[in-house]
């Protein structure tokens, strides 16, 4: 879990008694000394995540709660409820965690969440009655709160439970610890070491794990290889659907990024795989999911750009920074533009008649359970076969290369590794897990470098082409133009290091100590297969 | 983590008043903010409510390993935390008399709490003393509320030629007008013609106001009592002034 600087205070819950409501458990509550009553209201609390649940997944809960004299946004531990820190936040909390005009949080809500929004993933409506429990100075020693639950579900409201919190202020806790025996004690009452924020996320992040775009389709060995692929096909569309709704709402660049991720795996599945099917079924596919990366490109480029755009300003000398402003400016421009022809795209009968038809053809390829498998070749075979070869390939081209040779070979050898790197986590659950983790870190590494330098040259020609556009006649054009000048220097020298790194990285990952790795998950493949 | 320190020779001129509310304010807005009330008598303890005792008294926060943080007690209030006066702080000066490197023990003690706060806001017991040095060596401003009047302006000179003489280096010092009584000649006269040579005086003021007295009946900051006072007003842009200069 993600630290924050600030000592986190241990919040306490508590499950109602066997058949009580709310109300006669604060009627058993208001009996012990010290209670006093503090507010009572109807709030909204929301709990917020990415679309794919990144919060969660590292045992956080970022809960806003609407409440007495102001907002506030909570980041609690989802191990052992304790709250790691508090920010007041009188409306909703931005889309983007890192815009918060608090250093600390906004960093580490940038580390939390990367580069995805911040959406409401459950809603609730709370009827809550705050307690202090105090001593003889009226001072508070915790906060008692009593929340009857209710959840929103498709426009619905249904009962979700009622949350008892006891929250000890900060040098009490040993005092609280009193209060809490007697709650038990008295009111039976029983500690509640999960909560009800993790069961209501336990239960949403069925959701998360839908919409995560990590391929992880189990395949059996013995499978035949077109249900096999297959079935990872209609993952991938699964994917892209999944990933419409956010493309269309502009809500972060992840789900633009993700759809083209499944739509490049589809494309490069369907190149290596084509055996598999009859070619004449699938050409039209194949030339309309290219169509289809094609028309969503120019978007992601821009998202890319404007992504980069800090990291451009880390270059120049802090007085120069805002001179990349216009450039910003332009691209935000473009940016909108390119936005309402991408959603053309994503409503067009072109687009929705293709996903319409591709799902149909993926049903229809689904063999009866009985049909004998063809030729009688499995899964694991085909896998191996295929991966084998692109992996000939990659050490081929990449042999090749050596200090004097063009920069496109590096691309064309990036090309290759991408299309061995998808085959191989398509693949990847017939395999043993440690196995192809180092394969696919090893990868990884080669990837990183060839990746770099292709990125660096879209940035350097994105940079020139974004000159041009600059208009001459204004005052400042000269200034913008020495900044992206200073820039561009810098991409030339990174690009040249990274070319020189290759070497490095391309021994390591032909050394014969991988190349062991690969050859053994060949052999394990080869026993599957007999 | 900015050591902000509340503090003036004289007694009575609003230190305490400052250190509360303006604390309050910080920590309103999400800072994590840590008030150690440094004087015996306990004024800004007293408050948020919170008994005038740590543990082991004085002596104990010299003695122990990580000892500030055994004795932070939570407010009542969001990202606001407090540490007590204790009676045994009247002794103070002994106490730091009979340790090693004795003008520099709040620096170190305050040292390890930049992991959890933003702000520290230091309540100042009044008059120069082996304790109010300690609090120089550790603020990185020295916020000095001052009454508008001539004697009032002969202390805060006494003590600009004070640290000048010690030559202190770590902090600003920022006096501001406090306690200003609109209907009396002085006040005015003084409040207009900024005096030379102190210090930049901040440009916010202090209203006198009997609504900040009565912190003493209602023991909670300005903000939760009277939001819309004007006096309540004078401490935000006060705050505001004085995150600027931070
Ligand atoms: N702006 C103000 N208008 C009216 N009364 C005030 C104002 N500020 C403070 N007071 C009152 O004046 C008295 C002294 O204020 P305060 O305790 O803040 O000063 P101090 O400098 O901390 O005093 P000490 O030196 O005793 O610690 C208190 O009773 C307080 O309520
Ligand atoms: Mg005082």
């Amino acid at each position: 879990m993600t630290e924050f600087k600030s000592r986190k205070q241990r919040l306490r819950e508590f499950l109602l008694p066997e058949g009580k409501t709310a109300a006669s458990f604060v009627r058993s509550l208001r009996k012990l000394a010290g209670i006093r009553r503090a507010s009572a209201g109807k709030y909204d609390c929301v709990l917020y995540d990415s679309f794919d649940g990144r919060a969660y997944a590292q045992n956080v809960l970022l809960s806003w709660v609407d409440r007495e004299g102001g907002g506030i946004l909570q980041a609690l531990s989802a191990r052992d409820t304790a709250l790691l820190w508090e920010q007041p936040m009188k409306k909703p909390p931005p889309r983007f965690g890192w815009t918060i005009d608090r250093p600390d949080k906004a960093a580490w809500l940038k580390r939390c969440m990367g580069l995805r929004a911040l959406l409401p993933a459950i809603k609730l409506s709370v009827k809550r009655q705050t307690f202090r429990w105090t001593d003889d100075e009226d001072k508070t020693r915790a906060w008692i709160h009593v929340e009857d639950t209710e959840i929103s579900t498709g426009g619905e409201w249904a009962h979700a439970g009622v949350r008892l919190v006891i929250e000890p202020l900060r040098g009490y806790a040993s005092s609280v610890k009193r209060l809490e025996d007697r709650i038990v004690h008295d009111t039976g009452a029983r500690i509640d070491p999960e909560g009800l924020f993790v069961r209501l996320m336990e239960r949403h992040s069925i959701e998360f794990a839908r919409r995560s775009a990590r391929l992880n389709v189990i395949l059996e060995p013995e499978m035949e290889p077109r249900a096999a692929i297959v079935k990872v096909l209609t993952f991938l569309a699964d994917v892209m659907e999944v990933n419409e709704e956010g493309v269309m709402a502009a809500w972060d660049t992840e789900f633009l990024h993700d759809l083209r991720v499944a739509i490049r795996r589809t494309r490069s599945l369907l190149g290596q795989l084509k055996k598999q099917f009859s070619a004449e079924d699938i050409q039209p596919f194949r030339d309309e999911f290219a169509w289809l990366g094609q028309a969503t490109g120019r978007m992601r480029d821009i998202d890319v750009y404007l992504l980069e755009i800090p990291e451009f300003q880390k270059m120049l000398p802090t007085r120069f920074r805002g001179d990349l402003m216009p450039v910003r400016d332009l691209l935000l421009k473009q940016q909108k533009a390119e936005h309402k022809k991408l959603k053309a795209v994503l409503r067009s009968k072109k687009y929705r008649d293709l996903m319409t038809r591709w799902r149909a053809f993926l049903e229809q390829q689904q063999p009866e359970p009985s049909a004998p498998s063809g030729n009688g070749a499995t899964v694991a075979m085909v896998a191996r076969k295929r991966i084998r070869a692109l992996y000939k390939r990659v050490l081929k081209e990449g042999w090749a290369i050596d200090d004097e040779s063009p920069a496109e070979d590096l691309h064309e050898l990036r090309k290759s590794c991408k299309k061995l790197r998808y085959l191989i986590e398509c693949f990847q659950s017939l395999f043993p897990a440690d196995q192809i983790g180092a394969v696919i870190r090893k990868m990884k590494q080669l990837q990183e470098n060839l990746g770099e330098f292709q990125d660096l040259d879209v940035q350097i020609d994105g940079l020139l082409e974004f000159a041009e556009q600059l208009d001459i006649d204004r005052e400042d054009t000269p200034k913008n133009l020495l900044a992206m000048g200073a820039i561009l220097g810098n991409l030339e020298h990174r690009k040249r290091e990274v070319r020189t790194e290759f070497k490095g990285r391309f021994a390591a990952f032909s050394s014969s100590e991988n190349r062991d790795r690969f050859n053994n998950l060949f052999r394990y493949a080869q026993r599957q297969a007999a | 983590m900015k050591v902000i320190a509340s503090y003036n020779i004289k007694g009575g001129v609003g230190k305490t008043a400052a250190a509360v509310n303006l604390s309050y304010l910080a920590a309103g807005e999400g800072a994590s903010t840590l008030v150690w009330d440094l004087d015996p008598q306990g004024a800004a303890s007293f408050y948020f409510r919170i008994k005038p005792k740590i543990q082991m008294g004085g002596k104990g926060l010299f003695r122990r390993k990580r000892a500030l943080e055994r004795v932070i007690k939570g407010t009542d209030f969001p990202n606001l935390d407090l540490i007590p006066a204790d009676f045994s702080y009247r002794n103070m000066d002994l106490i730091l008399e009979g340790l090693r490197n004795p003008q520099n023990r709040i620096r170190k003690l305050l040292k390890p709490m930049a992991r959890e706060y933003d702000y520290v806001f230091i309540d100042c017991p009044p008059s120069i003393s082996l304790v109010s040095e300690n609090v120089f060596k550790a603020a990185n401003v020295l916020l000095v509320p001052t009454i508008p009047t001539t004697l009032s302006l002969r202390t805060l000179d006494q003590l600009v030629t004070f640290i000048a003489k010690r030559g202190y280096r770590n902090f600003t010092l920022l006096p501001f007008f406090s306690m200003v009584d609109r209907r009396k000649n002085i006040h005015r006269l003084i409040t207009k013609h900024r005096p030379m040579g102190m210090g930049k005086f901040l440009d916010s003021t202090i209203p006198y106001a009997s609504i900040v007295e009565r912190m003493g009946t209602e023991r909670a900051p300005l903000e939760v009592y009277a939001r819309s006072s004007p006096a309540a007003g004078a401490f935000r842009s006060l705050w505001l002034e004085l995150k600027t200069r931070l």
